[in-house]
C-alpha cells in the first residue's frame, strides 16, 4: 500500500482520535515508511528508532493537519525530516538508558525471512551491501537526503526543494557533491554497466 | 552540443523532461564522447547501486507494526496525560511566598527584573515548545507564571498595579508585566532622590529602593531555581537571572540584545516583537536617565541591522553598517562589538589581513574593558599574532594558506600547500599545512600520482630546510603517509624510527612509537 493510496475517511478518522483507525493506518504505511527511512539512514536500528518516532509525532500532530489531501506529502516530509534531524544521536543515547534492551530480544524474533524471491537482486552480498550503506551514511545529512530522494524514491529537483525548504539551486549542488563522493567511493559498483555487474552479482550467486 | 551541457543535461534526463529532440542530440553526443559516455554511465551505475541496496534486506512483520502503532499511542496518550496532571504552580509559589517579606518599594524592582527574566526566558522556552523541541516541568510554571491563577494572594493583589490580565496569551502577558514596572529600573539607574518616572505609573508613589532586599530576594529567587532539577531549560533561566541582578538598564539591554540574537540565529522569531517591546521600555529608561553606558544603546538598531546582514551573508552592508555604528556610538560596548565583528569580517571572508589586524589591534588598544570574555581575548590575541607572524610578502603565506583551504579538489590543493611549504619555511602555517597535507593523502590514498606529490614536498621542504623547528613534524608525515599511503611497511619502519632518534618532542615520539608498535603486531 502506498502512501499516496491512503483512504481519506481512514486519515480523518486517526484525526479524531480513533486508536483502531491509526493501527490500520499504522498497518497500511509502515511498511513503505520503513523502507523509506532505511533508504536513508542504511541501518535497521536507527531505522526502527526513527519509525518510532515518527509515528509518535504522527499520531499527535495529525489532528493539526489541516488539509487530508496532502497526507502523503506531509508524512513524507516528516520522515525525512526525521532521518535528517541531528537529534537522532542525542535520542538514542537517552533510550539506550530504558528498555531497549529488550525490546531488540522481542524484535529479533519478529524479523521475517528475507524475499528470497528474487535471488539476483536481493542477495547482493552482505560486504558489498554494507560498503555501498558505508559510502552513503557517510555523507552529509543535506546530501544523503537528496541522493536518496532523486536517484531511489525518483522524486524531481523541484520537489525535494519544497520538501527540505531550500532553493533549486542547493539540490542540485548536493546532489552533485553526493554523486561524486559516492562514484569515488564505489568506484568498481559504479563503472560495471548494471547488467554486467560480475564482481556483485558472481558474488550473490555464489552466495 | 557541448560536454558541459550534456553532462548538466543528465538530471533532467533522469527526471523525463526531456523533448525527443533533446534525446535525439544527447545521444548523437555520447557517441561521439566517451568521456560523457562514461560520466552518464557512472551515473546510471550509480542510480542502480543505490535503488538495490536501498530495499531493506530484512522486511519487518505485520506484527512489529501493530506493536509499534500501539506503542506509539500509549506514548503520546501518556504524555498528554502527563501534561494536565502535572503539579502547578511551583515557580509562581515560590514567587508569591517571598513576595510578601519584600519591602514595598523593592518589590517593584525585583518583580520587574524576575518577570523580565521570566517573561523573557519563557519566550524562549514558549517558542522552543512551539517547534517541539521540548517541554519540560519548568515550562509549566513557567507558562503559569505569565497566566497567573485566578486568584493571586492577596499581597500579590495589593503589589501589582494593576490587575494582570488572567486570559491573555503569554506574549501579552510579558509586556503586561514589563511595562507597568519601568519607574522602579529607572530608580535604580539614577540615585532614588533624583528619580523622575518615566512613564505614568497610575498613583504609583516614587518607589524607595532598598537593594539589598531585592539582591536578598533574587537570592531566593535562585534557591528556589537550585531545587530543581538541572537541565538546560533550567540552566538558561539561572544565566538570565544572574544578569538581571545587575538592575542596570545597560546591563538589562545587553543581555536582551544577545537573546535576540540567539533567537534569530535560531530561527525562534516568534518572540522578537516581544523582546523589542520589553526593549523599547528599558530605552525609554536609558535615554532619560545619566547611565551613559545606557545610552550607547540607542544605536541598538543599527547594530542588529548589521548582525543580521552579517547572518545573511550580506557581508558589505554589515561592513557599513557596523562603521556607522563606531561612529555614532563612540567608545561604546556597541562600538566595541561593531570594531571586533568587521575585524572578524575582514579575516573570515574578506581575507583582508591588513585591515584585520588593525581592527583587531584596535579592538585590544581602544577597548581594552570591553573584551575581558577569555574566549574572545584568546581569540583575538590568537590571530593578531597569526597574521604579524605571516605578513611577508603582503600576507602571502596567509592567503596562500586559506585560498589552498578554500580549494575543494585535492588536485588543486596539494600544490598550494606545496609552494606555501617551499617558499615560507619560515611561517607559523608550515605545521598545519603539513597536517592536512597528510590527511589529503591519507583520504586519496589511491591516488598514486597525488601521493608522490605530496612525499616529494616534503622531503624537498626537509632538504632545504635542515634543522627547521618542524623538521620532525614532516618526518612523522613523511612516515606516516608512507605507511598509511604507500603502505611500505619496510620503509614506514624505517621513517618512523627516524623520528624516534631525533625527535625531542615527546608528543611525536610517542605517536611513532605507538604507530611502530601497531607495525609490529601486524602480519
Amino acid at each position: 500500500m502506498a502512501l499516496s493510496d491512503v483512504p481519506i475517511e481512514l486519515v480523518a478518522r486517526c484525526q479524531r482520535g480513533d486508536q483502531k483507525a491509526f493501527e490500520e493506518l499504522v498497518a497500511r504505511i509502515g511498511p513503505e515508511l520503513y523502507a523509506m527511512i532505511y533508504a536513508h539512514v542504511r541501518d535497521h536500528d536507527d531505522a526502527d528508532e526513527i519509525l518510532q518516532e515518527c509515528l509518535i509525532r504522527l499520531y499527535k500532530h495529525l489532528p493539526s493537519l489541516r488539509d487530508v489531501m496532502k497526507f502523503s506529502s506531509w508524512v513524507s516530509r516528516m520522515a525525512v525530516n526525521q532521518c535528517h534531524s541531528q537529534c537522532l544521536r542525542r535520542s538514542r543515547k537517552a533510550m539506550e538508558s530504558t528498555d531497549d534492551q529488550i525490546e531488540w530480544a522481542e524484535r529479533d524474533v519478529m524479523w521475517q525471512k528475507p524475499d528470497m524471491g528474487n535471488p539476483r537482486k536481493e542477495l547482493m552480498r552482505r560486504e558489498v551491501r554494507e560498503e555501498i550503506n558505508q559510502a552513503i551514511r557517510e555523507l552529509p545529512p543535506r546530501q544523503r537526503s537528496v541522493v536518496v530522494l532523486f536517484e531511489v524514491e525518483g522524486r524531481s529537483i523541484r520537489e525535494i526543494a519544497e520538501m527540505l525548504d531550500c532553493s533549486v539551486g542547493a539540490v542540485k549542488f548536493n546532489l552533485h557533491q553526493a554523486r561524486k563522493k559516492l562514484k569515488l567511493a564505489l568506484r568498481e559498483y559504479v563503472r560495471q554497466r548494471p547488467s554486467e555487474r560480475p564482481a556483485a552479482e558472481a558474488e550473490a550467486e555464489a552466495l | 552540443m557541448r560536454c558541459a551541457k550534456c553532462r548538466r543535461m543528465y538530471d533532467a534526463a533522469a527526471e523525463n523532461r526531456l523533448s525527443a529532440r533533446q534525446r535525439e542530440k544527447i545521444r548523437n553526443h555520447l557517441s561521439q564522447c566517451p568521456s560523457c559516455a562514461l560520466v552518464w554511465q557512472e551515473n546510471e551505475g550509480l542510480r542502480t547501486v543505490l535503488c538495490e541496496s536501498a530495499k531493506p534486506e530484512r522486511v519487518p512483520s505485520a506484527e512489529y507494526f501493530a506493536r509499534l502503532a500501539r506503542k506509539a499511542v500509549e506514548a503520546a496518550e501518556a504524555e498528554r496525560r502527563a501534561d494536565s496532571a502535572r503539579p502547578r504552580l511551583t515557580v509562581w509559589a515560590s514567587l508569591t511566598a517571598w513576595v510578601g517579606t519584600v519591602p514595598r518599594g523593592a518589590f517593584r524592582l525585583a518583580q520587574a527584573a524576575v518577570l523580565l527574566a521570566v517573561g523573557v526566558s519563557a519566550g524562549y522556552f514558549l517558542s522552543n515548545e512551539v517547534r517541539g523541541i521540548s517541554s519540560t516541568e519548568v515550562v509549566r510554571p513557567l507558562r503559569l507564571a505569565l497566566n497567573p491563577a485566578p486568584t493571586p494572594s492577596p499581597e500579590v493583589r495589593e503589589a501589582l498595579p494593576s490587575a494582570p490580565p488572567a486570559a491573555t496569551p503569554a506574549p501579552e502577558a510579558v509586556i503586561a508585566y514589563a511595562v507597568p514596572a519601568p519607574a522602579a529600573p529607572a530608580a535604580a539607574v539614577e540615585p532614588a532622590g533624583e528619580s523622575r518616572p518615566i512613564m505614568k505609573v497610575e498613583s504609583a508613589p516614587t518607589p524607595v529602593v532598598d537593594v539589598a532586599a531585592v539582591v536578598a530576594a533574587l537570592q531566593k529567587f535562585s534557591e528556589v531555581l537550585d531545587k530543581m532539577k538541572p537541565s538546560e531549560e533550567v540552566e538558561r533561566l539561572r544565566q538570565i537571572q544572574r544578569v538581571s541582578q545587575q538592575i542596570q538598564a545597560s546591563a538589562v539591554l545587553a543581555r536582551l540584545q544577545d537573546l535576540k540574537l540567539q533567537m534569530v540565529r535560531t530561527g525562534q522569531t516568534d518572540y522578537i516583537p516581544d523582546v523589542h517591546r520589553i526593549e523599547e521600555v528599558f530605552h525609554q529608561l536609558a535615554s532619560a536617565s545619566r547611565d551613559r553606558q545606557a545610552s550607547e544603546f540607542l544605536h541598538l538598531d543599527t547594530y542588529q541591522k548589521a548582525e543580521d546582514a552579517l547572518i545573511k551573508k550580506r557581508y558589505d552592508e554589515a561592513m557599513r553598517l557596523f562603521k556607522v555604528v563606531i561612529i555614532q556610538a563612540p567608545g561604546s560596548y556597541l562600538a566595541a562589538r561593531a570594531m571586533y565583528q568587521r575585524a572578524n569580517i575582514n579575516f573570515e571572508y574578506y581575507r583582508d589581513f591588513k585591515n584585520a589586524i588593525m581592527d583587531y589591534n584596535q579592538c585590544l588598544t581602544e577597548f581594552p574593558r570591553h573584551f575581558v570574555a577569555e574566549p574572545i581575548q584568546k581569540l583575538i590575541h590568537e590571530r593578531v599574532e597569526l597574521i604579524a607572524q605571516n605578513s611577508t610578502n603582503d600576507y602571502a603565506p596567509l592567503k596562500l594558506y586559506y585560498k589552498a583551504e578554500a580549494t575543494s579538489r585535492p588536485a588543486a590543493a596539494v600544490p598550494l600547500y606545496a609552494a606555501l611549504l617551499k617558499q615560507y619555511p619560515q611561517s607559523t602555517l608550515i605545521k598545519p599545512a603539513i597536517d592536512t597535507l597528510v590527511r589529503l593523502a591519507r583520504q586519496n590514498a589511491d591516488d598514486a600520482a597525488l601521493v608522490g606529490q605530496i612525499l616529494d614536498a616534503f622531503d624537498q621542504f626537509q632538504d632545504q630546510n635542515p634543522a627547521h623547528p618542524a623538521e620532525m613534524h614532516a618526518q612523522l608525515a613523511i612516515a606516516d603517509v608512507t605507511h598509511f599511503c604507500v603502505r611500505n611497511r619496510q620503509q614506514a619502519i624505517l621513517e618512523y624510527t627516524k623520528v624516534l632518534d631525533k625527535s625531542r618532542d615527546p608528543e611525536l615520539v610517542r605517536i611513532a612509537q605507538e604507530r611502530l608498535r601497531s607495525l609490529e603486531k601486524a602480519p
